[in-house]
């Protein structure tokens, strides 16, 4: 009775069969744009004490976009690739007076990060039983490019009565991340054999993700702490 | 078909020549006389010479050369020794409305044409006011007419031209927040409704004088100071003094010697800088249009600055100790001279490069001009950022370099397991 049930939930989700009709070609790279609310760990570094992001950013995620180019050099029980992506997160907020009220002035936290990772796609299912979902997952390096600035606009200075360094550096930590996609040609497998056709692209996705991000780094008690818990939302292309 | 030849040979008669007649041409327009060094002006300029300034200046000089603009009339045709007169106004071709209900502005005898062109002031007063020549607050167009007879007006040449002397209404709902050596000023987007707003210019004034920072060089509105060195006002019989104290009032005239802040009509807010730290300022801000046109003054609003602590500062001050030390390139760029990055650049600077001669010039020539880079990046973060992915490849050679036995180690052992690898080829 099991069995059969997992036949009939196979033969409910499997691709129509006009979505194979037409030969694929190979598939060698991934592209993704991604999107999730993101709440940096800064204020992490002083324990539950002072939270110094959130009384100028308040405690609300903010919208964090993500971009990503993968290349696959393995395909077998799923496809491995190694992908880099790069990011950007802006947080905008009122300066405070002395007596922690907002004054008129804005700062702003501004955050890029780039990684660099292994990406581990589960698609036999999709590629044998036709199962339009592929679990995947990644893991990497990132680099986290970020800068506050003052109300003027320009780069803020740590400490502005004596003139202190510029605020902005790196900080470097890992990343790794959990995911779901959907096959979109599912939906359309005409469109999708066109899109192949005339501009190469194999697949289509829309996926979710969960991202668990580290940089601190590694360990480093003077680094900023820019990573974060984040569930993502975007579309992927394989061509 | 009679009837056809006859409406045929009729349409002839009207589109050909008169026998004694050209036609009239307008070579260009000038807000001065070439002879006086004026060039010709584009369609934008034109619409900024036909605001309510020159039209004030216009109506003041009145007996002498207009501050408005001159049309270049070229004339092609037979020339007669007979007059021809020039006219501003509307509907003037009709007989049936008085010539005084239109301004001559004068007359030329046609050979005057002969061998150059003839330069035609076209003054904004009679063209606001035709008759009158009194300026009025007004969008609208008059018609510039040669007439070649004035008794049955007969149109030899005629152009609309357009102007507007109507100065937008004033912003309203100003507010003023202080910030670090600073105001935040901001005003309802909405309140000027009018088309063709250009800009906003904000004025600020200290203890009634104009503010330090404020700059006549901000605001390119046209006044009549501009145009004829005289404080004219719409309806006063006499003259202003130019840049009063006290004269930020609202509603009042806007005088330029108050801006401190330009922005353009999509913004509704501007951070004025560069002010002092517990001093109050006053604050009003105007409306700017197409035909640089000011509004009035909007309401006056007294702040003043006051110290602020942003996010940086804030995270300091709660203990925060994540750094920003920078000095020269490479760790102006990655932000930290302890960065591992930067230790690589250095590591590859004392290994690679201070042990041979070239290397130990590139280093004197890095360190001669390493701090003015620096500098310009420290300035700029989008430099910053740019510099550092562009930087990747270089600290990834480093690396690379300073640890080559690895790497062929690595390649060697690769090499090795691919050849392991490979199956064996049965020999014939």
């Amino acid at each position: 009775m099991r069995s059969l049930t997992v036949v009939f939930a196979l033969m409910m989700f499997a691709l129509p069969a006009a979505a194979q009709e037409y030969e694929q070609s190979s598939i060698r790279w991934m592209w993704d744009l991604r999107a999730g609310m993101f709440l940096p760990d800064i204020d992490s570094e002083f324990g539950g004490g002072a939270k110094p992001y959130e009384d100028i950013f308040g405690s609300d995620p903010k919208l964090a976009w993500r971009m990503e180019l993968s290349r696959q050099f393995y395909r077998g029980i799923g496809s491995l690739g190694v992908g880099a992506d790069l990011g950007f997160f802006y947080r905008s907020g009122k300066a405070l007076l002395d007596d922690g009220t907002k004054s008129g002035d804005s700062t702003s936290f501004i955050l890029v990060p780039m990684g660099l990772k292994l990406v581990y796609r589960f698609d036999w299912l999709q590629t044998t039983y036709k199962i339009p979902l592929t679990p995947y997952g990644k893991a990497g390096l990132v680099y986290n490019l970020w800068w506050i600035t003052d109300g003027d606009g320009s780069v803020a200075t740590w400490d502005h009565d004596s003139g202190g360094g510029k605020a902005r550096g790196g900080t470097y930590g890992y990343e790794f991340a959990l995911g779901l996609s959907l096959l979109l040609d599912f939906f359309d497998p005409e469109s999708a054999g066109n899109l192949e056709r005339d501009v190469g692209i194999n697949n289509s996705y829309i996926f979710v993700e969960w991202t668990y991000n580290r940089s601190d780094n590694f360990g480093d008690d003077k680094a900023l702490r820019v990573g974060g818990k984040t569930w993502m939302f975007g579309l992927s292309v394989e061509f | 078909m009679k009837y056809t030849h006859l409406l045929l040979i009729l349409i002839l008669m009207s589109a050909a020549p008169s026998a004694s007649w050209g036609g009239f041409n307008i070579n260009g327009r000038y807000g001065l006389l070439p002879s006086a060094g004026g060039t010709a002006l584009t369609a934008v300029q034109i619409a900024q010479h036909t605001n309510l300034a020159r039209c004030l200046c216009d109506e003041w000089s009145e007996a002498n050369d207009p501050y408005s603009y001159y049309f270049d009339v070229q004339y092609v045709g037979t020339f007669d020794s007979s007059d021809v007169f020039f006219y501003i106004g509307n509907d003037c071709s009709n007989t049936a409305v008085a010539l005084t209900e239109c301004s001559e502005i004068g007359s030329l005898n046609i050979n005057s044409f002969q061998d150059q062109t003839q330069y035609i002031p076209i003054p904004l007063n009679h063209l606001v006011d035709p008759g009158e020549g009194i300026c009025k607050a007004q969008a609208s167009s008059s018609t510039f007419y040669i007439f070649s007879d004035l008794e049955n007006r007969t149109v030899a040449f005629d152009e609309a031209v357009a102007y507007d002397t109507k100065a937008p209404a004033a912003p309203t709902g100003v507010t003023v927040v202080g910030g670090e050596d600073s105001l935040n000023v901001s005003w309802d987007g909405g309140s000027v409704t009018e088309d063709g707003i250009d800009y906003f210019n904000v004025l600020c004034s200290q203890a009634g004088a104009p503010a330090s920072i404020s700059s006549e060089a901000l605001a390119d509105w046209v006044d009549t100071e501009d145009v004829c060195d005289k404080v004219l006002s719409l309806g006063a019989t006499e003259e202003g003094v130019p840049c009063p104290a006290g004269a930020l009032a609202a509603g009042g005239r806007a005088y330029k010697c108050f801006v401190c802040a330009s922005v353009a009509s999509t913004a509704n807010s501007v951070r004025i800088g560069g002010l002092e730290n517990g001093v109050e300022y006053s604050v009003a801000v105007v409306a700017v249009d197409d035909y640089r046109n000011v509004s009035p003054l909007s309401e006056v609003v007294d702040a003043t600055p006051v110290p602020t602590t942003d996010f940086a500062e804030h995270y300091r001050d709660n203990g925060g100790v994540a750094n920003g030390d920078y000095c020269f390139i490479a760790t102006s760029v990655y932000g930290d001279r302890d960065h591992p990055f930067v230790r690589i650049l250095r590591s590859f600077r004392d290994v690679a490069l201070m042990s041979h001669a070239p290397g130990r010039r590139f280093v004197r020539w890095y360190y001669r001009n390493g701090p003015t880079w620096a500098g310009w990046i420290d300035d700029s973060p989008m430099a910053a950022v740019t510099l550092q992915i562009l930087m990747l490849p270089l600290v990834l050679g480093a690396a690379m370099l300073m640890t080559f036995p690895l790497w062929i180690m690595l390649a060697w052992w690769l090499v090795r397991r691919r050849r392991a690898q490979r199956p064996e080829v049965a020999h014939a």
